[in-house]
C-alpha cells in the first residue's frame, strides 16, 4: 500500500464519518454555562481536526477532534482566557492545529499579501489617473473631419 | 463499439494537432486557405469527441465491464440515471467531459465566429487547438477512459451511495462549462497578443463568452454549495475547502474580467489589463483542474508518490500560463491605450471593482497555496482555513459591496459622486431602516450583523433605484417612465439583476451566519423541543426498507400553538449494505426563505442524538446566485454584443442611428 | 470488420474536414479595418443614446466622439490584408502535410494504444449468450441478475447457494441458503449448507448460529455427514477433543466407502488424535482447549485470568442462547467453582436444571455432577 492510497483512505474515512450520524459536538460535551459553551464553539471553529482534510474540530466527528473539543472545554472551565486556551493547544499540537495562522515572520507573506496588493494596486490606479488627467483631447481639425466623412461614407 | 469511441478520441487528437498549427501558419503568412482550415477542423473535432463521449456513456449504460473505467466506477444494479451520470463521476470520464466542452466551445467559435476578422478567428481556433491537443494527450497518455480489461469482470466495483445524487451529477458539467468557457477568452487574448493588435471589437466578442462562462460557473458553484449543505449533514454552505477555492478563484477573476471588458468595449480603455485578466482567469481554471486532479491538495507527499498525472497537468499549466504571460510581457507594450476618463466616473468605479476583486482572488490563491508551498520549502505545516478566509476575504468584500450601487449611477468619463449619492438616498434610507429594525426587533443582534443586513438591502434597493432612475420614475409621467423602462437596453437589466442577486446572497449569508440557532440534544420518542419559536415533537425512529438501503427514519412533527400537527419532517440515517456505507439524509423544512434543518446522530441511552438548526434566510444564498445567473443571461441577449461584423443589416441599422453631429 | 469500416469512414471524414477548405478558391477577405469601423460606428451611436439618457454629459460625449473619430481615421488608413505570394508554396506544402497527418497520426497512435479486436461486451448480451458458451462467472451473473429481479425464486437461491459456497463467497452463500430455506422450506442439506457457510464466514469457528443450523440438519436427517463433521469440530473448539474423536470414529464406521467425507474425517481425526496424545491432558477436562492452555501458560497471570474469564463468559452466553446442552452446563458450573465464584456456580446449576428439566435424565445427571463438586440446587 503506497502512501497516497493511505491518505486517500484516511480522507475517505473522514468523508464516511461525515456521512455518518454522529456529528461533531455531542450532547454530553456541551457545557452548562451557555456563555462558556459559546466561547468553546467559537474556539472550536478555529482549530483543525488533525486527521481530516480541512475540517474544524467543531465539524468533525473523529475521535481526536472530540478529545480536542473536550480539552478546550476543560481549559475554559478551568478559567483560561481564549488566547490561553489556543496557546495551550498549540503548545501540545503545534501550529498546524490553527486554522487561522498566527501573524509572524513565517506567515508574513500570507497576511501581508492582500494589504500590499491593495495598496500597490491603489497607488498604481491613482498614478495612472494623475498622468491622464492633463491630456484633454482637442477638437477635430477640418482635415480630419473630411477624412472621417470619406471613410464612413466609403464603408457604408 | 467501444473501440470506435477510442479511435474517435485518437482521431480528434490528430485533428487538434492540425488545428493548432495550420490556421496559425495561415494567419502568419496571410494564407486564407490555411486559415479556413480551422473552422471545419474544430467542428469535426467536436463531433468526434462527442462520439467518443457518447460511446463511453453507452458503455456505462450497458454495463460493459470490459472497459476498465466502467468496471471501476459502475455497477450493474445502479439506477439508470446514475449509470449515465457516473460517466463523468470519475477522473477519466470527467477529463473527457472537460475536453468535450472545450471542443464544444471551439466548435461554437467556428460556427458563430463568421463576423470575426479572418486572422483573429484563425488564431483563436489555433490557441483552442493547443489547449485541446495538450489535454487530449493528457487523457490518452495518463487517463485513458477506454482502457480495456481481458477477460471482462462480471460485476463492477462501485455503488458509492454518496455520489448517487442528482445535485452532484449536474454540478461538474456546469462547473466545467464555466471553467472551460473561459478558455475562449484566453484564446482571444493570446490571439490578440500573437497579432500584436487588439481590434476595436475584441471586447465585444470576448464579453459574451465571458458572460456565458460566468453564468455557468455561478450555477456550478451554487449547486455544489447547496449539495454540501443538504448532503453533508451539518448545514454548512461554504467551507473554504481548497477544492471549492479552486472553482471560486476563476469566478472572482471572471467577475473582474466581466467588468473590465465593459470599459474596454465602451471606451477602448484598460486593454492591456483586460487581456491580462482573460489570461489569468483561464489560468486559474487550469490551476483548479491541477489542484483537484493531481492529489496535491491531500499532501505534497501524496503528489510526489504517484506523480504521473500531476506532473503532466503541471507541465500543461506551466506551458500555458508561463507561455501566455511571457507573450504578454513581450507584446503588451505595443498595444495602444484607449480613451480618457476621470477617476470619479463609471470607468473609475469599474477599475475600483477590479482592484478589489483581483486582490480578493490573490488572497484566496495565496491562502490556498501558502501551506503547500511552505511545506514544500521548509517542511513546516500550517493550516489556512475558514477563519483566515472569512476575515481577509470579508474585509475586502465589504468596501467593494458598499460602492457597488454607485457604479451604475456614475456617468461615463466624468462622474458626479455627490449627485449619485443624492440619487441613492432612497437606498440608503432603506438600508438604515433595515439596520434599525434588525437592532431593535431581533434579540442579540450584534452591530455587525445589523450592518450586514443593511448592506444587503443597500445592494438590493440600490439596484432597483438604478433601474427606476434610468426610466425616469419621478421625473416623467408614469406612462412615459414605463415605456422608457421597457426600452432600456438588456444589459442595464442584466447589471441591475446581477447586483440585486449579490444583495440577496449577502442577506442570506449574513442571516444564517448571525442569526442561526442550534440545539444539540438527546431525544426520546414523544419529547418536544423548541427552537426559535417552533415546537417540534420527536415521534421516534421508524425502520424503513429502501430499494438498495435500509433506513432509520426519525419523524418530527411541527406543532402549532394549539398543539396540533402542522407539518412533518423526516430526517434519516441510511445504510447501504452493498458498500457497508452509512449516509444521512437531513430533514429540511423550508418556511419562507428560512429553513429548519434536522440531522440525526447516534442512539445513546438518553435517546437519539438530534441536532436542530434554525437557518434564517438561508435559501437567499442560492436564490441570489440564481438571480445573478438570470442577470448574466439577460445581459447576454443585449444587441450590442452582436455588433461588430461588417454585414449589410448591421450597417443599415447603424446608419439609422448614425450621429449627424460629427 | 465493422470496426475497421467505421474507423476508415471516420478517418475519411476527418481528412475531408482538413482537405475541403484547402481545395476552395481563395476568397477576397474584407479589409482588416472594416470590422473595427463597424464597431466604432456603433460606439458613436451608443454615445448619443447614452447622452440622451444622461449617462454621460454632453461635453464628455463630444470628447469621446472625438476620440473615436481619431481611431476611425487611423483604422481607415490601414491597408487591406494581402496574401504574401512568397509563402504560397510553403502553405500548400503545409496543407498537404496536414491532410496526411490526420490518418497517419490517428492510425499510428491507435495501433499502439488501441485494442481493435476486442468487441464490446454489454452485460445484457453476455447474459443472453448460450449458457454452454458462458464461463462460470457469466452464469453466476446471470443468476444474480435473475434473482435481483425475482427475489422470491427459491429454486434460484437453492442452485446459487452451493456455488457461492464453493467460490468462497460465504456471506452470500449464507444469505442464499437462508432465502432458499425461507422460500422452499428447511431440508437437512440446506441447513447443513447454511451451517457450513456461517462457519467459513467466521473463518472456521462454529458459531452458535452455525451449531444451531447443524443440529437442525441432524433433526431432519440424523445421518447428514456435513452436520456431523462440523458438530464434531465444534466439540474440539469446546475443548472436548475426546468426544470429537469418538464422533469422527463413529462417522468413519458409518460412512459408505465412496463417501467424499471419509477423507476430511480421517484427516481431522489424525490431527486431533496426535494433539490429544501429545498434550496428554485429561480429555475429560473442560475448556479451555489444549491450545488455549498452552497460550495461557505463557501469559502473565493477570492476562491469563482475563483470558479465562472471557472464555467462561463466552460459554455462559452460548448456554443462554442454546440451553439444551448438559455438557455445557457442567463445564460452566465447574469453571465457576474453579474460579472460586460459588454464587455464580450455584446460579449456573439452577439455570441448567431449569433448562434441562430437573426430572429428566440429563437433569438428574447434572444434579449428581453438581453434588460431586459440593453443590446442591437451591430448591
Amino acid at each position: 500500500m503506497n502512501r497516497r492510497f493511505v491518505t486517500a483512505l484516511a480522507s475517505l474515512l473522514c468523508a464516511l464519518m461525515l456521512g455518518h450520524g454522529a456529528y461533531a459536538v455531542q450532547p454530553d460535551e456541551v457545557l452548562r454555562d451557555p456563555a462558556l459553551e459559546h466561547r468553546a464553539r467559537l474556539l472550536s471553529e478555529e482549530l483543525r481536526c488533525m486527521v481530516c482534510q480541512n475540517q474544524s474540530i467543531d465539524e468533525s466527528d473523529a475521535e481526536l477532534a472530540r478529545d480536542l473539543r473536550v480539552l478546550v472545554r476543560e481549559r475554559l472551565v478551568a478559567g483560561d482566557s481564549d488566547s490561553q486556551v489556543l496557546d495551550y493547544i498549540v503548545s501540545r499540537y503545534g501550529e498546524f492545529v490553527l486554522l487561522k495562522p498566527r501573524l509572524n515572520l513565517r506567515n508574513a507573506l500570507l497576511w501581508g499579501a492582500p494589504v500590499i496588493l491593495l495598496l500597490c494596486g491603489g497607488a498604481f490606479m491613482i498614478g495612472a489617473a494623475r498622468k491622464k488627467r492633463g491630456s484633454e483631447v482637442g477638437a477635430l481639425t477640418a482635415e480630419e473631419k473630411h477624412r472621417l466623412d470619406a471613410i464612413l461614407r466609403k464603408d457604408a | 463499439m467501444v473501440e470506435i469511441g477510442h479511435f474517435a478520441l485518437v482521431l480528434a487528437f490528430a485533428l487538434a494537432l492540425v488545428q493548432s498549427i495550420v490556421p496559425l501558419a495561415g494567419a502568419r503568412t496571410g494564407n486564407e486557405l490555411l486559415m479556413a482550415v480551422g473552422g471545419p477542423v474544430a467542428i469535426a473535432g467536436f463531433a468526434l469527441t462527442a462520439l467518443s463521449f457518447l460511446v463511453l456513456t453507452l458503455a456505462y449504460v450497458q454495463s460493459d465491464f470490459s472497459v476498465a473505467n466502467v468496471w471501476e466506477n459502475s455497477h450493474s444494479l445502479k439506477p439508470m440515471l446514475f449509470k449515465i451520470t457516473g460517466t463523468w463521476g470519475n477522473h477519466e470520464g470527467s477529463m473527457l467531459l472537460w475536453i468535450l466542452i472545450l471542443t464544444f466551445f471551439g466548435c461554437l467559435v467556428a460556427m458563430f465566429g463568421g463576423n470575426l476578422p479572418a486572422t483573429l478567428r484563425a488564431n483563436v481556433l489555433a490557441v483552442q487547438g493547443w489547449i485541446g491537443a495538450a489535454f487530449f494527450l493528457f487523457v490518452l497518455a495518463t487517463s485513458n477512459p477506454f482502457a480495456r480489461l481481458v477477460p471482462a469482470p462480471i460485476e463492477g466495483r462501485d455503488l458509492n451511495p454518496i455520489l448517487q445524487d442528482v445535485g452532484l451529477a449536474i454540478h461538474p458539467p456546469l462547473l466545467y462549462l464555466g471553467y472551460v468557457g473561459f478558455s475562449v477568452c484566453f484564446s482571444f487574448a493570446v490571439a490578440a497578443l500573437i497579432e500584436g493588435k487588439i481590434d476595436a471589437a475584441w471586447a465585444r466578442w470576448v464579453r459574451p463568452w465571458t458572460l456565458a462562462a460566468w453564468v455557468f460557473l455561478t450555477g456550478g458553484i451554487a449547486m455544489g454549495s447547496y449539495w454540501a449543505y443538504y448532503e453533508l449533514g451539518w448545514g454548512g454552505f461554504w467551507f473554504w475547502d481548497p477544492v471549492e477555492n479552486a472553482s471560486f478563484m476563476p469566478w472572482l477573476a471572471g467577475t473582474a474580467l466581466l467588468h473590465s471588458a465593459i470599459v474596454m468595449e465602451k471606451r477602448s480603455a484598460l486593454k492591456i489589463w483586460t487581456l491580462l485578466l482573460a489570461i489569468l482567469t483561464f489560468s486559474l481554471s487550469l490551476l483548479g483542474t491541477f489542484l483537484v486532479r493531481s492529489g496535491v491538495l491531500t499532501s505534497v507527499h501524496a503528489f510526489a508518490t504517484d506523480p504521473s498525472r500531476g506532473i503532466f497537468i503541471l507541465c500543461i499549466l506551466i506551458l500555458f500560463i508561463g507561455g501566455s504571460l511571457a507573450l504578454f510581457a513581450l507584446r503588451a507594450g505595443s498595444l495602444a491605450s484607449g480613451g480618457m476618463f476621470q477617476p470619479i466616473s463609471r470607468e473609475g468605479a469599474l477599475v475600483l471593482n477590479n482592484l478589489f476583486l483581483t486582490t480578493a482572488t490573490a488572497t484566496v490563491l495565496i491562502g490556498t497555496l501558502y501551506p503547500l508551498v511552505l511545506e514544500a520549502i521548509s517542511g513546516d505545516k500550517i493550516s489556512v482555513g475558514a477563519p483566515f478566509f472569512n476575515l481577509t476575504f470579508g474585509a475586502l468584500m465589504v468596501p467593494l459591496l458598499v460602492v457597488v450601487p454607485f457604479g451604475p449611477l456614475l456617468a461615463w468619463k466624468r462622474g458626479d459622486i455627490y449627485g449619485a449619492a443624492q440619487r441613492l438616498m432612497t437606498a440608503f434610507a432603506a438600508a438604515l431602516l433595515a439596520v434599525l429594525v434588525t437592532m431593535v426587533f431581533i434579540d442579540g443582534a450584534s452591530v455587525f450583523a445589523s450592518l450586514g443586513i443593511g448592506l444587503g438591502f443597500w445592494l438590493i434597493v440600490g439596484a432597483l433605484v438604478d433601474l427606476a432612475l434610468k426610466s425616469g420614475v419621478g421625473n416623467v409621467a408614469a406612462g412615459v417612465a414605463f415605456r422608457r423602462f421597457r426600452g432600456l437596453p438588456r444589459s442595464m437589466f442584466g447589471t441591475a439583476l446581477a447586483h440585486l442577486g449579490v444583495g440577496l446572497t449577502v442577506l442570506g449569508v449574513v442571516g444564517v451566519v448571525s442569526f442561526e440557532t442550534e440545539k444539540i440534544l438527546a431525544m426520546q420518542p414523544g419529547e418536544t423541543v423548541e427552537i426559535s419559536g417552533y415546537t417540534l415533537r420527536f415521534d421516534g425512529l421508524h425502520p424503513f426498507q429502501g430499494p438498495n438501503f435500509t433506513e432509520d427514519r426519525g419523524r418530527f412533527e411541527l406543532l402549532d400553538e394549539d398543539g396540533s400537527v402542522s407539518a412533518q419532517i423526516i430526517s434519516s440515517k441510511r445504510f447501504y449494505p452493498a458498500r457497508q456505507m452509512p449516509t444521512t439524509e437531513a430533514g429540511i423544512k423550508t418556511m419562507g426563505f428560512s429553513q429548519l434543518y434536522i440531522s440525526l446522530g447516534d442512539e445513546t441511552p438518553d435517546g437519539v442524538v438530534v441536532r436542530l438548526w434554525w437557518k434564517p434566510m438561508v435559501t437567499l444564498i442560492w436564490l441570489g446566485a440564481l438571480v445573478m445567473m438570470v442577470g448574466g443571461t439577460v445581459s447576454l441577449t443585449d444587441r450590442r454584443l452582436r455588433v461588430g461584423a461588417p454585414s449589410r443589416r448591421a450597417r443599415q441599422g447603424a446608419d439609422k442611428t448614425r450621429p449627424a453631429t460629427i | 470488420m465493422v470496426f475497421w469500416f467505421f474507423a476508415a469512414l471516420l478517418t475519411l471524414g476527418a481528412s475531408l474536414a482538413v482537405l475541403l477548405p484547402l481545395a476552395n478558391r481563395p476568397k477576397s477577405l474584407a479589409a482588416g479595418s472594416s470590422h473595427d469601423i463597424e464597431v466604432y460606428r456603433d460606439q458613436l451611436a451608443e454615445l448619443d443614446r447614452d447622452a440622451l439618457r444622461g449617462l454621460i454629459r454632453p461635453e464628455d460625449a463630444e470628447q469621446a466622439k472625438t476620440e473615436i473619430a481619431r481611431r476611425i481615421i487611423r483604422a481607415g488608413g490601414e491597408e487591406p490584408l494581402a496574401s504574401t505570394q512568397s509563402w504560397a508554396l510553403a502553405g500548400r506544402g503545409l496543407g498537404a502535410v496536414a491532410v496526411l497527418a490526420v490518418p497517419l497520426i490517428s492510425w499510428g497512435l491507435y495501433a499502439v494504444i488501441g485494442s481493435p479486436d476486442l468487441p464490446s461486451q454489454s452485460l445484457q448480451e453476455r447474459l443472453a449468450q448460450n449458457p454452454s458458451d458462458s464461463s462460470v462467472d457469466d452464469l453466476i451473473a446471470r443468476a444474480e441478475g435473475h434473482l435481483a429481479e425475482n427475489p422470491e425464486d427459491g429454486r434460484g437461491w437453492d442452485v446459487l447457494a452451493p456455488i457461492y459456497l464453493r467460490l468462497g463467497r460465504f456471506d452470500e452463500a449464507a444469505t442464499a441458503y437462508r432465502n432458499a430455506t425461507r422460500l422452499q422450506g428447511s431440508t437437512a442439506i440446506r441447513a447443513a449448507g447454511l451451517g457450513e457457510a456461517l462457519t467459513n464466514a467466521g473463518s472456521g469457528v462454529v458459531s452458535a448460529d452455525a451449531q444451531l443450523a447443524f443440529e437442525q440438519a441432524l433433526v431432519l436427517d440424523k445421518d447428514q455427514p456435513k452436520a456431523k463433521f462440523y458438530l464434531a469440530t465444534a466439540l474440539v473448539q469446546d475443548g472436548k477433543s475426546a468426544e470429537a474423536i469418538k464422533a469422527w470414529e463413529a462417522m468413519l464406521t458409518d460412512l459408505p466407502d465412496n463417501s467424499p467425507w471419509r477423507e476430511p474425517v480421517s484427516q481431522a481425526l489424525a490431527e486431533n488424535t496426535s494433539r490429544v496424545t501429545a498434550s496428554s491432558t485429561d480429555t475429560g477436562t473442560p475448556s479451555p482447549t489444549t491450545d488455549n492452555i498452552d497460550a495461557a501458560a505463557a501469559m502473565a497471570p493477570a492476562d491469563r485470568n482475563s483470558m479465562i474469564e472471557t472464555m467462561v463468559a463466552g460459554l455462559d452466553e452460548k448456554l443462554r442462547q442454546n440451553p439444551s446442552d448438559p455438557e455445557g452446563w457442567m463445564r460452566l458450573m465447574r469453571s465457576y467453582v474453579v474460579l472460586g465464584r460459588a454464587g455464580e456456580a450455584r446460579a449456573a446449576l439452577d439455570r441448567g436444571l431449569a433448562a434441562l428439566g430437573a426430572t429428566s435424565d440429563d437433569g438428574r445427571k447434572f444434579a449428581e455432577f453438581a453434588a460431586t463438586l459440593g453443590l446442591s440446587a437451591t430448591e
